[in-house]
């Protein structure tokens, strides 16, 4: 009997014959990198409702910038021309396209951010039904940022509380580490345009990003 | 897919550490038992007296690679998320030949250096030292051959992206590779015994 | 009927080698690349990366630097990529913890099969002295060799090897070539 041949043989013999058969069906499978997912998992997609999606609040991110607190990846998805433009200090451009092909890990936090918030739910539904683990949404994306961040108006009346005028300042104080500034009724009177930064020559922002922050994985 | 578990974010960075002791334990074992840990078994494949090594090395590809290969067929590994480091040809091709020539002179190599060390090896001691320094003249000259150091820069490449060849040919020639290996190294082996007998008479 | 054990007895019989008599006798080598092909596979399905050796003397390297010139290996891009950003303690990674569960491992297999032992592994014609300065070149060699290519033997040849990356076999296909080219001229060494 053929098995009982086989059985018969040396261990290294055995181990050669299997790999050998092991690898003449491989020929016929595909590639296995193409069998990579990259599909959207509709039926997954379809139980999530819009409300589900985790969101981070543009105060929020603005305080863990300021703090150093570097432990997610902020994630850019709006186009290349305009990311150049100007962008969120620390954040990274990936397109939603490109969103799979990234670098980005499953265990990582991964906040992403866009113009519009259909962008940014799409890139959520596209990573969450990849079993990416921690994805958030800025709420309101980059516009949210310009007027609450970059360019806060001041809501204060003639004669503000000390509370009011705590409030007041730090908001003044934020803009400014930004690029930006407080707007009172007096700025907003002269001239109504919130114009970004220049991302080339941030005059105050000198924020720590750790360079190699990705973890190194060879040897 | 599943796996990755890491990657998929099963478990945390500070469980993955105990997972690098636990993995690290068999690789010690398997490395102390493959022979991995005498430098003069070792030195032997470049004598053709004895084998081993080179045997356990290959077989080891092979099953690590057949084993990529079918886990991503069935579904069970997105092989995407299996880092590999890039290719940049020059520096790596020096540092192959250099690090082979340090490999018989020194009788071993990080790995098998750190399992020698723990069966009592004092040379090994002195080849992790050596090699501590050998790292320290790297990064000292680093600033000056850092052009060298990232010229021809291919990416994240394999073998069959390369060629243009079907993933499972080019892994069946590397298997048929192996077999052929062996083959030759168990009758190298035999010549080799043949021939230290006769000259002992 | 095909029993587990039967696959794994011993049919073939490993060559004693020459001035290997005091140590007790190997297992079957495609066994035991088997199995550590097997390890190699465990590490690839639960961390998603292979094994490495040389980055833990790369990062006592950057560390020991680091505390005698600071200033010296923050400005040099090799070492700070082995420091990290300061936020950990470099040690504390994958590869440390690897090589130091290998060190326990390497013990017990050598304590089981009682081949732990203090000793000089060398030809019977050569000085321990010669040989620890063989040793120390050697380890040099190496480390300049791995950095180099990025990776040793464990990273670039088995992990690299195993997952058909052009770099890793152009860099195994070297180690060879150097070794053999290297040997006749070191014979005295191991022979």
């Amino acid at each position: 009997m053929l098995l009982k041949n086989f059985a018969e043989l040396p261990a290294r013999k055995r181990i050669g014959i299997v790999a050998i058969i092991l690898g003449i069906v491989s020929i016929f499978a595909s590639n296995p990198f193409s069998n990579v997912n990259t599909k959207v998992n509709i039926k997954e997609l379809s139980l999530v409702s819009a409300d589900e999606i985790s969101e981070v609040n543009v105060e929020e991110l603005s305080d863990w910038l300021i703090k150093g607190k570097y432990d997610y990846r902020l994630i850019d998805l709006r186009k290349d021309e305009e990311y150049k433009k100007y962008h969120i200090p620390t954040s990274e451009n990936v397109t939603v396209a490109r969103l799979l092909k990234s670098d980005l890990a499953r265990n990582e936090k991964i906040i992403l951010y866009s113009d519009n918030d259909i962008t940014s739910a799409q890139g959520w539904f596209i990573l969450k039904s990849n079993n990416y683990k921690g994805v958030y949404v800025i709420k309101g994306g980059i516009e949210s940022w310009q007027k609450e961040i970059l360019f806060p108006s001041c809501t204060c009346d003639e004669n503000p509380t000390i509370e009011q005028k705590h409030k007041h300042d730090k908001l003044a104080e934020v803009a400014k580490y930004f690029g930006g500034e407080l707007r009172t009724e007096g700025i907003i009177a002269a001239n109504n345009k919130m114009e970004m930064p220049s991302i080339e020559a941030p005059a105050t922002i000198e924020l720590k990003k750790p360079k190699g922050k990705r973890k190194r994985e060879g040897c | 897919m599943t796996a990755p578990f890491f990657k998929f974010g099963y478990f945390n960075d500070e469980v993955s550490l105990i997972v690098a002791f636990v993995i690290g334990i068999f690789f010690g074992l398997v490395l102390e038992k493959g022979g991995f840990g005498s430098a003069r078994m070792l030195a032997a494949q470049f004598y053709f007296t004895d084998m081993r090594v080179f045997k356990v090395m290959f077989t080891a590809i092979v099953t690590a690679m057949i084993g990529l290969f079918y886990f991503s067929w069935i579904g069970f590994l997105d092989l995407s998320l299996v880092y590999y480091g890039e290719t940049f040809l020059l520096p790596q091709l020096l540092g192959g030949l250099i690090l082979g020539v340090g490999f018989v002179i020194g009788g071993y190599c990080p790995g098998t250096s750190a399992v020698a060390i723990s069966t009592g090896r004092i040379d090994a001691i002195f080849y992790a030292l050596g090699g501590m320094f050998g790292i320290f003249v790297f990064g000292e000259m680093f600033p000056y051959i850092t052009d060298f150091f990232y010229s021809t820069p291919m990416g994240q490449i394999n073998l069959p992206d390369l060629l243009g060849i079907n993933y499972g040919i080019i892994m069946l020639l590397v298997i048929l590779m192996a077999i052929g290996g062996f083959t030759a190294a168990e009758w190298a082996e035999k010549l080799m015994a043949e021939k230290q007998s006769k000259a002992r008479g | 009927m095909l029993k587990i054990k039967d696959w794994f007895s011993h049919h073939h019989e490993d060559n004693a080698m020459e001035g290997h008599k005091t140590q007790k006798h190997y297992t079957n080598p495609y066994l035991i690349g088997l199995l550590l092909g097997l390890v190699l596979l465990s590490a690839f399905v639960i961390m998603g990366r292979g094994l490495g050796a040389s980055g833990v003397l790369s990062t006592t390297v950057a560390v020991a630097v680091d505390k005698v010139a600071p200033a010296h290996a923050q400005s040099n891009e090799f070492y700070k990529g082995y420091l990290g950003d300061g936020t950990k303690n470099p040690f504390k990674d994958w590869l440390t913890f690897s090589i130091l569960g290998a060190v326990i491992g390497g013990f017990i297999s050598g304590a089981i099969s009682g081949r732990n032992k203090i000793m000089v592994e060398k030809g019977p014609r050569f000085s321990n002295g010669k040989r620890f300065l063989f040793a120390f070149i050697g380890g040099s060699l190496m480390g300049y060799g791995a950095k180099m290519a990025r990776g040793c033997t464990s990273g670039q040849a088995l992990t690299g090897g195993s997952l058909l990356s052009v770099g890793g076999w152009a860099f195994m296909i070297m180690v060879f070539v150097g070794a053999y080219g290297m040997a006749y001229f070191v014979r005295r060494q191991w022979t």
